[in-house]
């Protein structure tokens, strides 16, 4: 380690202490729950919330900036991308709010590694380990309280990656239902020493318990409850969620995910049906929550692994870039703008500086979402999202 | 075993390409010739001194050569680079392998005798699984010597299996005018490439169990996850991910620094990490900063101003689709200008970069620590090891055997608290099972299938990080599913092993010919004996099961007398194998079904007008509707005497309700049945007509332009021409550019350009004379033909230098072109590629080319017949679908297992299984962990050590 490691990590100390979990447990608000939306291969968010009448956008986007009728006004300043009318009736009803321009310092290009860093909470300096949120839920709710900490329908487990808790994995709704039972016993043996050992047993036996719970529940779901939403493979996923939640399985959080954002070449047609699908998932999901009762206690949260840059390239497209925009969706938040959109007169090498850090969005998801008041980002406290969330 | 030929030369005459092309550009002259430099360095490296590394034969290669010739006793003349064959590079491994087991005899953790339990430690780590014959080879060498064993066997060789037909076939699917289909067309040349996609990822399985050189394949898979490509990320080049493959297979075990660069001139990594557009104007970062982060230094090791620096030095790196598929280097798109990488300055290209990232320390670092994870340990490092093997492998200019064999003979290779410190992959926990078993397991789970189940799919990795491995492989999902597939390999194997002789009504069918045995369910039987009089149909089908799998019935139909169809003949019903269960994993994507092939013997004489498969039992749906679990039926074609009827001719009734039910025929949610009318035979040869008063073409499309402004000196307008020809003159592909160039001493001019760059394989069914411009820049030949305004006398003397047929096939090209750009008007390019307002710019230019035309030079040598569109023939895409279909179904290789005929391989476990094999045959032991007593075989596969190694 130089000076400079220790340096940071000694920084990195400071700006996440260990929140005294035991303390946050009074304030928390149980039966809450998350679902994350991840937008896989970074979506343009230039494209997604249109700032239509700067005069800018359309100088740095001559072949891709979207035309009137290829877009959905919100505000005087602002419109959407049409295909996401679908969400124009969360959009009137105040359940959809836009946190603009997040973004985070030392911006990494990588799909992989910033996307890890999203799901880890980190920076251009460092990314975590754990996922974001999995060691405060799991101070929230031990795993005797629920059924999943957390439950990813896209068989993606980055954003739930943890050496303990019950983090699962399940991309069809009967899988475990089905399984339960069938797995025979394994010979019993002990990890020892050996770290892999140790991991395949652990994750073995969580699995076991949280199977026979799941399924249970799963297999009192009315066969009629099953809908479908149109929306591709996301609109599985979503209706998956919605019937999860139908069923009244316990898991605070639930990851869903669309994947094809990386929109390096022609990127007016493939991010138009990106974001059909992902109006209609979104609206779908939606619709379904408020018919069950539960759209009041469900969050919907997207994510990406940054912005894509201002200036569309030579391919019809846009290469990875920094910040974006995005969206928070509940029956119980504060519909409308939230944030400032980033200036395009300020561009730093064609991309668009951040002007809100994500983990703010991440601290009040925590802090005002699910009452920790005491959490990892505490530190990144910002009171432009003060009142998004009802708490 | 079959020759390499076809693509395989093809890459040899790629890699001819480079050469010439490294000695044509200037580029640094290292590679002269690439066997010699091999030659060369596998010297150096045995302690030898051919002289200077430089790819040039010469007396000093020449005597060190003999010389090692002679120590090792080996008879070979060697008078020049066309002499080295197979054995003098056996002979410089066996040389090198000499020189280091010298260097190891006093490292006494190196001269153990091998047990069984450090064979197969040292088999499962450097290949796939380990056969007990394979462990038994090994027991009593030291592991010193049993490392050379290993190292002996890098070099991949021609595969043990024949590779899919459609790798050696002529020239490549048109690639290169796809995005001028219309969305039908594209989606059927989609699923010709995704159907020798999945018949590649079969025959890889199939060569994974089948070979005798685990080592090497582990080395390709191995490459594979760190030059990482996925088939679906480069939009269907399923050629691209073949020729990368065979990149590996024939260089993955040479040098890695001559890895780095060929992988920057491979076209798909080009493609999957966006180089292939990346220009002087806007340089695309994204392989620039892959090649540092996960190619060659790792994270952290370079900073971003590097990667822009980088990316500006790989711009204009890309590949041509025309015909064939090869790296191809655009200088007017290449930043020529200084970079600075690493404090050095100059007009870096991409080799340079190869050259100045491995200067770096980090390099070898980085490369030894993916080493050291993929073949010692996912959860322990020895730095100070580590430190030790990556300086080896850098002194030895980046040697891959070196590398190899430092890794293999570090302590920390053989200590004990490394292993089963790797979790296997399902390559491993699969490909390894049917290994060490000697079975192949194909015939109880469709390999390739049940992989992409366990999360690795292969030629699919989930993104350019490759496969992580360790407790990725070990998700919730994928814990039940490798849990679940291990129950039935043990079920298997239990019953296989209780039967002498597999009763032919429960085994399938040889696997590895993709066919399914059939269940007569109302019929008595239908085994071998059947009757088949009449011949045999076949039928490739996939099957998802819900509480059961699909049943069918095939009816072959004839024509009455008023022309309609009649039943002549029902098969018995046939039960669908191999489906996947619903209910359990899920709905199956399209491209991963699990397709079978099936025979069904017809036992009377047949004239069939039709086939008609009908789907009898439909079963829905689990809770959740069809996510839930639901059965369905695909059918892909049936065959039957030389004549193949694709579904996609087909015509479908099922009683689903939906109006869209029907519209893609052979997939089949609901019961129904699909008939088969149009068939295609294997003399259904494309009509190739030629005419020698008639210029045809397959197919024109507006491939690009630029806007016609009066200041700009240059501009020009471009098609793709598919396969024009006139006479005995012609191309495969071409572009034709249409120009309008301003002089300053002659004012406007108008004229027609070809060049070789953009020909295949060349534009005038010969090279073109040597009174073509030669272009400065890529050193590619190219003529004008102008029509407008003065002939430059170099253009009048390619005009004269061409034959009477070139001239005629010039002329009735320059005539169409009008006609040309009206037909392209009608393609999918014409509408996003924004030909329509650049068209405009052009309308009076192309009023004068119209005006002009008929006085003009060409209107006289013209073809009389003027031009036309090919008669309707089976499109390029149907064809090939058509050969590789066939192909499948030919006669089945004999069936191989780690390197045996595979009862040998399945006896060899057998006949240890009748005296209870000891456990460490098949387990990794551990301290704290004991071995079971294995009474059935199928007893280690629920051990939780069988999923380690």
């Amino acid at each position: 380690m130089n000076r400079r490691q220790i340096f940071q990590s000694l920084l990195a100390g400071l700006a996440i202490p260990l929140a005294p979990l035991n303390l946050a447990r009074a304030a928390q608000v149980s039966g809450r729950r998350l679902i994350l939306v991840e937008l896989s291969g970074a979506n343009d968010g230039l494209n997604t919330v249109v700032p239509y009448r700067d005069e800018r956008y359309r100088q740095i986007r001559p072949n891709i900036s979207l035309h009137e009728d290829e877009r959905f006004t919100l505000t005087s300043e602002l419109a959407l991308h049409a295909s996401l009318t679908p969400l124009g009736d969360a959009w009137e009803a105040g359940d959809l709010a836009i946190v603009q321009g997040l973004g985070y310092p030392g911006q990494n290009r990588s799909h992989f590694k910033s996307i890890a860093i999203w799901e880890t909470g980190g920076d251009g300096s460092q990314s975590g380990v754990n996922g974001w949120l999995t060691e405060d839920i799991m101070g929230m709710r031990d795993a005797s309280e629920v059924d999943a900490h957390g439950i990813s329908l896209d068989g993606g487990m980055g954003v739930f990656a943890a050496s303990s808790g019950l983090w699962l994995s399940m991309t069809s709704l009967n899988q475990f239902a089905t399984l339960a039972g069938q797995r025979q016993q394994a010979p019993s043996v002990s990890g020892g020493d050996n770290p892999a050992l140790a991991m395949l047993l652990d994750r073995g036996h969580s699995l076991d318990t949280a199977m026979t719970r799941i399924s249970a529940k799963i297999e009192r779901l009315p066969r009629s409850s099953s809908f479908r939403i149109d929306a591709g493979d996301f609109g599985r996923q979503a209706a998956m969620a919605a019937q999860l939640i139908d069923a009244g399985i316990e898991a605070p959080v639930l990851k869903i995910k669309l994947d094809g954002f990386d929109t390096h070449e022609a990127q007016p047609w493939r991010h138009r049906d990106l974001l059909r699908d992902l109006g209609r998932g979104l609206a779908g999901l939606r619709q379904a929550l408020i018919q069950s009762g539960q759209w009041e206690d469900t969050l919907v949260m997207t994510y990406s692994e940054f912005g894509r840059r201002a200036v569309e390239n030579e391919s019809m497209g846009t290469d990875h870039g920094t910040a974006a925009p995005h969206f928070l969706m509940s029956g119980g938040l504060s519909g409308g703008i939230w944030g400032v959109h980033p200036d395009l007169g300020n561009l730093a090498d064609g991309d668009m500086e951040f002007t809100l850090d994500y983990r703010t969005m991440y601290h009040t998801v925590l802090r005002d979402w699910f009452g920790l008041v005491q959490n990892r980002f505490q530190s990144h406290f910002d009171p432009a999202l003060d009142g998004i969330l009802r708490s | 075993m079959k020759s390499r030929s076809g693509i395989a030369n093809k890459i040899n005459a790629f890699m001819l390409t480079f050469i010439l092309a490294v000695a044509l550009l200037g580029f640094p002259a290292h590679a002269q010739n690439h066997d010699v430099l091999s030659v060369q360095r596998g010297l150096a490296l045995a302690g030898y001194e051919p002289g200077p590394l430089d790819g040039y034969w010469g007396g000093l290669t020449e005597s060190a050569l003999s010389e090692l010739m002679e120590d090792y006793g080996i008879a070979a003349e060697v008078g020049g680079p066309d002499d080295l064959s197979g054995t003098v590079f056996d002979a410089l491994v066996r040389a090198f392998n000499a020189l280091h087991e010298a260097l190891e005899a006093d490292k006494p953790h190196l001269q153990v005798a091998l047990g069984v339990v450090d064979a197969r430690h040292l088999l499962e780590r450097t290949g796939i699984g380990a056969h007990p014959a394979e462990i038994d080879r090994l027991v009593g060498l030291t592991r010193s010597e049993a490392i050379s064993q290993i190292i002996a066997g890098l070099d991949a060789r021609a595969p043990l299996l024949p590779q899919p037909t459609w790798v050696e076939s002529g020239p490549f699917p048109d690639y290169w005018l796809r995005w001028d289909y219309e969305e039908e067309e594209r989606s059927r040349f989609r699923m010709a490439r995704d159907r020798e996609m999945n018949q590649l990822r079969a025959w890889w399985v199939d060569e994974l169990i089948a070979t005798d050189r685990p080592q090497a394949e582990r080395l390709i898979l191995y490459w594979h996850n760190h030059f990482v490509t996925a088939y679906s990320a480069i939009q269907e080049e399923s050629h691209a991910i073949y020729l990368q493959h065979q990149l590996f297979r024939s260089r993955g075990h040479q040098n890695f620094r001559d890895l780095v660069t060929a992988i920057l001139y491979d076209p798909a990594m080009l493609n999957y990490l966006d180089n292939d557009r990346s220009r002087e104007e806007q340089p695309n970062e994204n392989l620039a900063r892959e090649l540092m982060e996960l190619f060659v230094l790792g994270e952290g090791n370079y900073d971003e101003e590097t990667v822009k620096e980088v990316a500006r030095a790989l711009t204009g790196y890309g590949y041509t689709r025309m015909g064939r598929m090869e790296f191809q280097f655009s200088p007017w798109d290449h930043d020529s200008g200084r970079k600075t990488i690493f404090g050095r300055t100059g007009r870096w290209r991409a080799e340079d970069v190869a050259d100045i990232l491995l200067d770096q320390p980090e390099a070898a670092e980085f490369v030894a620590r993916k080493f050291w994870t993929a073949y010692v340990s996912e959860f322990n490092y020895d730095e100070e090891e580590l430190a030790t093997v990556a300086a080896a492998f850098r002194d030895a200019d980046y040697d891959v055997k070196t590398l190899l064999r430092y890794l293999l003979a570090s302590r920390a290779f053989w200590a004990e608290e490394n292993r089963g410190t790797i979790v296997k992959s399902p390559v491993d926990l699969l490909i390894g099972s049917a290994r060490s078993q000697g079975r192949h397991l194909g015939e109880v789970v469709s390999l390739p299938n049940q992989l992409a189940a366990l999360g690795q799919n292969l030629f699919e990795p989930p993104n350019v990080a490759g496969w992580p491995g360790a407790g990725d492989w070990l998700t919730p999902s994928r814990i039940l599913l490798r849990n679940d597939t291990l129950d039935r390999l043990a079920d298997y194997v239990d019953d296989a092993a209780d039967q002498e002789q597999p009763d032919a009504s429960v085994a399938m069918a040889g696997a590895d010919t993709g066919s399914a045995e059939m269940a007569g369910v109302d019929e008595p039987s239908m085994s071998e004996g059947g009757d088949t009089a009449g011949g045999t149909i076949r039928v490739r089908y996939a099957a998802e099961n819900f509480e059961g799998p699909p049943i069918f019935r095939v009816y072959v139909m004839r024509e009455n007398e008023e022309g309609a169809l009649r039943t002549d003949w029902v098969s018995p019903v046939v039960v669908a194998e191999g489906g996947i269960d619903t209910e359990r994993y899920g709905r199956v994507m399209a491209s991963d079904l699990p397709w079978r092939e099936t025979e069904i013997p017809v036992p009377r004489e047949i004239d069939p007008a039709a086939f008609r498969v009908s789907f009898v039992n439909d079963h829905c749906c689990g809770a959740g509707g069809s996510d839930g679990g639901d059965r369905n039926f695909y059918v892909d074609w049936v065959s039957f005497d030389g004549r193949l009827y694709p579904v996609s001719a087909g015509e479908q009734r099922t009683s689903c309700t939906s109006p869209n039910a029907d519209r893609e025929p052979g997939r089949l949610f609901c019961n129904g049945h699909v008939t088969l009318s149009e068939y295609l035979t294997e003399d259904t040869e494309p009509v190739f007509a030629r005419s020698s008063d008639r210029l045809l073409i397959d197919r024109v499309a507006f491939e690009w332009a630029e806007e016609m402004r009066a200041g700009d000196n240059w501009v020009s307008f471009s098609l793709g021409v598919l396969s024009p020809r006139l006479g005995s003159v012609g191309a495969q592909a071409m572009k034709v550019e249409l120009v309008r160039n301003n002089t300053d001493d002659a004012g406007q001019r108008l004229l027609l350009k070809i060049s070789e760059r953009e020909c295949y394989p060349n534009c005038l069914g010969a090279p073109m004379p040597s009174a073509a411009y030669t272009n400065r820049e890529t050193g590619h030949r190219e003529m004008n033909f102008v029509l407008i305004g003065r002939e430059w006398d170099d253009e009048r003397r390619q005009w004269n230098a061409l034959t009477d047929e070139q001239r005629a096939f010039v002329s009735s090209l320059w005539v169409a072109v009008p006609d040309f750009i009206r037909q392209a008007m009608r393609g999918r390019n014409w509408r996003e590629r924004e030909a329509q307002r650049k068209y405009e710019t052009w309308s009076e230019w192309l009023a004068l080319v119209e005006e002009a035309l008929p006085r003009s030079r060409y209107a006289r040598h013209a073809a009389p017949g003027g031009w036309g569109m090919s008669g309707i023939q089976p499109d390029a895409n149907s064809m090939s679908m058509m050969m590789s279909m066939m192909s499948g179904t030919g006669a089945g290789e004999p069936m191989v297992v780690a390197g045996m005929p595979s009862d040998d391989a399945r006896d060899y476990v057998d006949g240890m299984a009748q005296s209870a094999p000891p456990a460490q045959y098949f387990l990794t032991s551990i301290a704290g962990v004991d071995l079971p007593q294995v009474g059935q075989l199928s007893e280690i596969f629920q051990h939780p050590m069988y999923q380690l190694k």
